[in-house]
């Protein structure tokens, strides 16, 4: 037992003196993407791309919206280059890539939309990226969205207005039929007849505006009882209009009654709906956001715990792909297997002085990091736990090349391989559920994907990481120990 | 020239050295074989305890694949071997730490010291981290690399670096060695300075199986075995190698050159003379051909002392290079095969 734990110890020891003999490889394991990643953090801002744009306004104009409002609405989301009617000079530009987008404006909106047609904004770009090509369609759609509001807000502007009049013709027409319950003169009959013409056409308006019928309908009805409402309205108002030419309005004191009580709830909307402010009546709803976490994160910081992770498992990849055929390139392997050792023990060595070397390389960075500013919230212990574990994982893949690769420049070239893998695979930059359900297995085989949420974990939240990142860490770990120890001591008896 | 060997390694325990078996290595019938009927085949040889065995032959001949059979490297295809009572394929722990292995390329690692190399060789055989110091002055004493204990050994040249291997192969102190070409590649006066550590090994009582290209280190040796082509091809002490090439010993003899021909013809004629050769290029230069050296110079003398014409300027047993006597016996290996 005793001599089994010195010949563990031997390789700690023997891997130890080995890295530290080369101080540039360790600090450039160390500290080149510490470095890159205080340069992400000082320059990247998160901004979207500024879209240089050329405005390209129809010939004859526009009636619905106005030109000065528009140019802001653009000029919200772009970068506006210029503003008029060359079309071509503008396709030019896009063409020699002095700007980036060429937006087209309908000539005809207002044609379009009473054919029930909508009047398409046309956004050309010339672009091979695609997350930029994804940032001027949701640019864009934003941009739509926000002419859409401002002539939806002229049109409620108009409409409030309309409201206001067909208020006062209520008001005039009530007093009216007050009147002619009372006791109707001749010459007030006339005016009378005169005042119900006219509501009539304001009621047919209103009840044909859905935006308006719905507003007048917030008192509790529904808009199509509403709509029934003012038809009957109308229908009433008719009666009563035929009535005064046929000198018959006698009879239709019922009527009379019923219609001045549907002009008094009219009226009642009607006030409320030009007292409302118009942004209200056009955007009933408003976005709000809360973040329980906390303080938001900038970019730095949220990376930080992915950097180091990263770090680690190539770091643990790296020594691990290159050990072992270093050590039977060397013809290592010879001298073990006369010595009194199993590729068990040297595997287990190996293991050990890695795991501990690279516990040391996680505590620089972590201090690193907090001089940096970033915070670590979670268990010192538990951190360490799952540095250990997720190092174990890492050397499992880095063993897994070594016993594959064939020489030096293979195993590097290999871990390589596994590095694009994670940074692709991993959740690093592109969210995982992004990925076909199959594909993401691959992510999930990575130990990167499972360092990183746990360490997010840990050093972001101060949580414990969910049980699944503890049992895939382990699953990879054991998965590949054993896979190794099996092929290496195939190797190592065939050497 | 460097310094002597300032002091020996650790003796043996004799407690240990009485258990050794008189024959520490045996094979019989022993096959391994590779593709394209590279291997070696029939090997059958003895190596006593407490000696230097020696094994020689071309370059691809099988002394490395004899020697990974002998370490349990490889597994023969066929025959047995047995190493200090034991099948190697087979060996225990135990038995390894009596081994001393020296491979015939440097293994070490180039980034760590020279203590360091040592210090990790130790404790692969379990040495204890304060007992084994000793063992490691002792030993880098023995080779000479004290004073260059701190230097890498990627910066050592190419002779420390095998004085480290060897460093490294007796820092457990082992019973037996094998050393596969442990001079190949290193200058005469460091391979001289090595079969001076490997006799002084066999005089503390280890064994040692050396192989080795150069035919002239054959002569160091206690017993020595000739390979060709994966075959033994002769095993015997040197002299008894000598002989055998020669068909007996040889006897330098120097005549007047005008008096040459006629010693020659009258030593011809002697029984106990099996053959006389005269040098083309030194005239006065015969070599004679005899059983044993010893008896049959006074005999020369005495016939030639009853011609006073033909005066003997020197006589003395001629030791030819083993080159010489190696080339001799792969051609007589050659003939027997031909004919064969």
């Amino acid at each position: 037992m005793f001599k089994l734990i010195i010949r563990l110890l031997s390789f700690f020891a023997k891997e130890v003196n080995e890295v530290r003999r080369q101080p540039r490889l360790v600090l450039s394991l160390i500290f080149g993407p510490f470095l890159i990643l205080l340069l992400f953090g000082a320059g990247y801002q998160g901004e979207r791309p500024l879209l240089r744009t050329a405005l390209v306004l129809p010939r004859e104009g526009l009636d619905q919206v106005q030109i000065e409002d528009l140019k802001g609405a653009v000029q919200t989301n772009f970068s506006l280059i210029s503003a008029d009617t060359n079309e071509g000079a503008a396709m030019q530009q896009l063409r020699a890539g002095t700007i980036d987008v060429v937006e087209v404006l309908p000539s005809d909106i207002n044609q379009r939309v009473l054919r029930g047609e909508q009047a398409p904004v046309e956004f050309r770009y010339n672009e091979i990226n695609p997350l930029n090509e994804q940032w001027i369609q949701y640019l864009g759609y934003a941009q739509v969205n926000e002419i859409n509001r401002t002539i939806l807000l002229q049109t409620a502007q108009g409409m409030q207005g309309q409201a206001a009049s067909t208020k006062q013709m209520l008001s005039q027409v009530g007093g009216q039929l007050d009147a002619l319950k009372s006791g109707l003169t001749a010459a007030k009959a006339a005016e009378t007849q005169q005042s119900i013409r006219q509501l009539k056409q304001a009621i047919e308006l209103l009840a044909s505006s859905p935006l308006l019928v719905s507003q007048v309908s917030n008192n509790g009805t529904d808009a199509a009882e509403t709509q029934q409402q003012l038809l009957e309205l109308r229908n009433s108002l008719d009666t009563l209009d035929q009535a005064i030419s046929n000198g018959t309005l006698d009879q239709q004191q019922a009527r009379i009654s019923e219609t001045r009580d549907r002009i008094t709830q009219l009226e009642q909307a009607t006030t409320v709906l030009s007292k409302l402010p118009p942004q209200v009546l056009i955007s009933p709803l408003q976005q709000q956001y809360q973040n329980i976490h906390g303080k938001s994160l900038d970019f730095m910081t949220f990376y930080a715990p992915s950097v180091v992770a990263l770090i680690l498992q190539h770091i643990a990849v790296t020594l691990g792909a290159l050990s072992l055929v270093r050590e039977r390139l060397l013809g290592a392997l010879e001298v073990f297997r006369v010595a009194p050792v199993s590729m068990l023990q040297v595997l287990l060595g190996k293991y050990l002085g890695y795991t501990l070397f690279i516990v040391i390389i996680s505590t620089v960075l972590v201090g690193l990091m907090l001089a940096l500013g970033i915070p670590f919230l979670g268990s010192i212990l538990l951190f360490v736990g799952l540095v250990v574990l997720f190092t174990l994982a890492s050397l499992g893949i880095g063993f897994l090349i070594s016993t594959w690769s064939k020489s030096e420049s293979q195993a590097v070239q290999l871990s390589m391989l596994v590095l694009l893998l994670s940074i692709f695979f991993s959740g690093f930059f592109l969210p995982l559920e992004n990925f076909w359900p199959p594909v993401r297995n691959v992510g999930y085989m990575l130990p990167l994907t499972h360092g990183i949420i746990g360490f997010q974990d840990i050093m972001l939240r101060g949580s414990v990481p969910g049980d699944f990142t503890w049992i895939m860490l382990g699953s990879i770990a054991a998965a590949t120990f054993v896979v190794v120890a099996l092929i290496s001591q195939w190797q190592f008896r065939r050497s | 020239m460097e310094q002597r060997i300032t002091r020996p390694i650790a003796a043996i325990k004799p407690k240990l050295k009485a258990q050794l078996p008189q024959t520490i290595i045996a094979l019989k019938d022993a096959d391994r074989s590779f593709s394209e009927g590279v291997g070696v085949f029939d090997l059958t040889f003895e190596v006593p305890t407490g000696t230097i065995f020696g094994l020689i032959g071309p370059s691809g001949c099988g002394k490395t694949t004899t020697v990974r059979l002998l370490t349990g490297i490889y597994k023969p295809d066929r025959g047995t071997i047995s190493v200090l009572n034991r099948t190697p394929s087979k060996f225990s722990p135990r038995t390894r730490e009596l081994i001393g292995y020296m491979p015939q390329l440097f293994v070490l690692y180039p980034n760590l010291t020279v203590w360091e190399n040592l210090n990790f060789v130790a404790s692969l055989y379990g040495m204890g981290y304060f007992s084994r110091r000793k063992e490691l002055e002792y030993v880098l004493d023995f080779v000479e690399l004290s004073d260059v204990r701190h230097r890498l050994g990627g910066q050592l040249s190419g002779g420390m670096q095998r004085r480290l291997e060897l460093a490294a192969a007796l820092v457990h102190n082992p019973l037996l060695l094998f050393a596969d070409e442990p001079t190949a590649g290193i200058d005469p006066v460091l391979r001289g300075k090595f079969w001076e550590h490997f006799r002084e090994l066999r005089d503390q009582g280890r064994t040692l199986f050396v192989t080795t290209q150069y035919v002239s280190e054959a002569s160091y040796c206690d017993l020595v075995g000739v390979m060709n082509a994966g075959r033994l091809i002769h095993l015997d002490t040197p002299d008894g190698l000598r002989r055998t090439a020669l068909g007996g010993e040889v006897i330098k003899l120097i005549v007047d050159p005008l008096q040459a021909l006629d010693a020659a013809q009258i030593l011809q004629r002697q029984n106990a003379i099996k053959d006389v050769r005269r040098s083309r290029s030194q005239p006065g230069l015969i070599y004679v051909y005899v059983e044993h050296a010893a008896t049959a110079l006074p005999m020369i003398f005495e016939v030639l002392n009853a011609y006073p014409d033909i005066t003997i300027q020197q006589a003395q047993e001629y030791l030819p290079p083993f080159d010489d006597i190696f080339i001799q016996l792969m051609e007589q290996a050659e003939a027997k095969e031909n004919y064969v």
